[in-house]
């Protein structure tokens, strides 16, 4: 019989995630996939979990998931899993899944293994092929016991595929002790968001601390908008104020593959390759030859990115004028 | 208010790495360690609210002798007290055990960690302590507001993506402080060597309760192989003036888009 492997499904701006899709896909792949839904939900999700390969779907709408943080989640997924002993339970690597993944290994006692890149089930283990500092390295982790073995996988390991069927649903009760509401939010903050969206962009132009200052991003932009792309930027840039968070691409910002991705003034720290390494083209412009980012790109420029860019910028329009 | 912040130190270049003798961890060959970025903002935001509401900050690491210049640097910036688990632990659920432990023997309110480490950037420790303390955790936390008086703290955080939320969270908690969360305060030389005549406490696993074959038991995964570094695919350079190099990659931009 194939193996029982759960899949957490994460609901952001009231939509499925991708993530949640490419690791539900996988999950059908090679084995019975069921996926968990918690808290509000868009109306199409269970069907849109059913179409990417989810059999069963458990599931609770109470808004005590959305604004309680983790703690109740923690508490009824330990539940659910004590009582079915799924094989596999796999959460994407954001800032939800680690939170979740993280408790729940102490409350089941069970270990995790983070950023998985593939993973096979074989003879009762689970063996994942993970990076090491940043990509350079590639290790292999396994995980063996009788326990249900906890994943964090990274997004866009896998492709989404379609398989439609119809879910069934099962409803679970959410937990309503107070301990769970130890932490509860008080606010939510949009951030304000210009340009095309990073994750679907075709072309990122990105810069590093190498520009120096706010004010010369906006040679990236305008470099970004002849080849309708969008820019993104290193940890160091939005931690600087110089553009909004959400364009950071790097392990604690977006995890990005364009088909061209042209990183201008970036060394190319470990933090920010994770991000961007599987970008199908990567042009690098930076002055110093040793910085870690031309171990990455296809092409590189050790030079003047004030000098490059504008001239850049300069034969692209007069390429769109001719 | 007493406030524990966790400090891993780094190895200050990687260099050569290898498996630990126990064939659990990845060790790396390195001469000096230096304190992990997330956690010097960690540090220093704790520090920011000692001068604030003069709360106490005591300095966590775990590790060698080598470990203890990242506590000399913390008690440079300002902390009260340091104190070092003397271990090799390498997997994150064997330190964040020991580390909670001595979370609890200090009695620390409020526990900061940084959101990852340079060398393996798992962000598993912060999480895994607050769990087993079963203390609330927020990750990523880009600002923090003690209210005392009311036992809780209200935290601003990231969702990923730049959305962000704001939240109230009770004391005793875990917060996993995100890099920028505060200016990072410069320690003067004259200062660190000042901080080198404060005694320093050392506790090993068994003082804290867990010998080596207790311990080990918290430690499930296991690494089983690393590949040799793939030889770094080199860039083909391209060499010239600006023109020259721009005419060529636009050239290649028609190509690649």
């Amino acid at each position: 019989m194939a193996e029982l492997i759960w899949v957490y499904a994460e609901v952001v701006e009231g939509k499925i995630t991708p993530t949640t899709l490419e690791i539900l896909s996988k999950a059908a792949e090679v084995g019975t996939a069921e996926a968990i839904l918690l808290g509000p939900a868009p109306d199409d999700a269970v069907k849109t979990l059913g179409d990417y390969g989810a059999g069963k779907i458990y599931r609770s709408p109470d808004p005590v998931f959305h604004d309680c943080l983790t703690l109740p989640a923690i508490k009824t997924i330990a539940g659910l899993i004590e009582k079915h002993h799924p094989e596999l339970m796999l959460f994407a690597s954001s800032y939800a899944g680690r939170d979740l993944a993280a408790a729940l290994s102490v409350v089941l006692d069970s270990g995790a293994i983070t950023d998985v890149g593939d993973f096979v089930l074989k003879d009762g283990r689970v063996e994942a092929s993970i990076p090491a500092l940043g990509g350079s390295y590639l290790n292999t982790t396994t995980l063996a016991g009788s326990g249900t073995k906890i994943l964090l996988v990274r997004p866009k390991s896998f492709e989404p595929k379609a398989r439609p069927q119809t879910a069934s649903v099962e409803d679970v009760e959410a937990p309503s002790d107070p301990s769970v509401r130890k932490a509860r939010v008080t606010d939510r903050v949009a951030v304000e968001q210009e340009g095309p969206d990073l994750e679907g962009a075709r072309v990122i132009v990105a810069g590093g601390r190498g520009l120096r200052e706010a004010e010369k991003f906006s040679l990236l932009r305008q470099l970004a908008d002849l080849l309708g792309g969008a820019v993104a930027a290193t940890r160091a840039v939005v931690d600087a104020g110089w553009v909004p968070y959400s364009l950071q691409v790097g392990q604690t910002g977006k995890t990005v593959k364009p088909d061209l991705y042209i990183a201008c003034g970036i060394s190319g720290a470990v933090q920010h390759l994770s991000g961007m390494k599987g970008s199908k083209t990567i042009i690098a412009i930076n002055k110093d030859p040793e910085a870690p980012i031309f171990q990455v790109a296809d092409l590189g420029v050790v030079g003047d990115v004030f000098k490059v860019v504008p001239q850049l910028i300069d034969d692209l329009k007069k390429r769109k004028g001719a | 208010m007493h406030l524990a912040v966790c400090c891993k130190g780094i190895p200050e270049e990687a260099g050569n790495f290898s498996f630990s003798t126990d064939g659990n961890h990845l060790s790396f060959d390195t001469a000096s360690v230096i304190l992990n970025e997330s956690d010097e903002y960690a540090l220093d935001e704790a520090i920011r609210w000692k001068k604030r509401i003069g709360a106490k900050v005591t300095a966590l690491t775990l590790g060698g002798l080598e470990s203890q210049e990242i506590l000399y640097l913390a008690l440079a910036k300002g902390a009260d007290e340091a104190l070092r688990i003397d271990s090799s632990a390498g997997s994150p659920w064997e330190v964040a055990t020991l580390l909670g432990k001595a979370v609890e023997r200090k009695e620390a309110d409020l526990v900061l960690v940084g959101v990852q480490s340079a060398d393996h950037m798992a962000s598993l420790v912060g999480g895994l302590v607050a769990e087993s303390l079963r203390r609330p955790f927020i990750f990523a936390v880009t600002s923090i507001e003690i209210i005392a008086d009311r036992g809780t703290v209200i935290v601003q955080r990231e969702l990923g993506e730049g959305r962000l939320q704001r939240l109230e969270v009770q004391l005793p908690s875990v917060l996993a402080v995100q890099t920028g969360i505060c200016p990072l305060t410069y320690a003067p030389p004259a200062r660190r060597l000042r901080a080198r005549q404060k005694a320093l406490e050392v506790l090993d696993p068994e003082q804290l309760g867990f010998p080596a074959e207790i311990l080990g038991r918290y430690r499930k995964e296991r690494i089983e192989e690393i590949m040799a570094p793939m030889v770094p695919q080199s860039a083909a350079m391209l060499q010239g003036s600006p023109q020259e190099v721009a005419a060529f990659i636009v050239e290649r931009i028609r190509e690649a888009s």
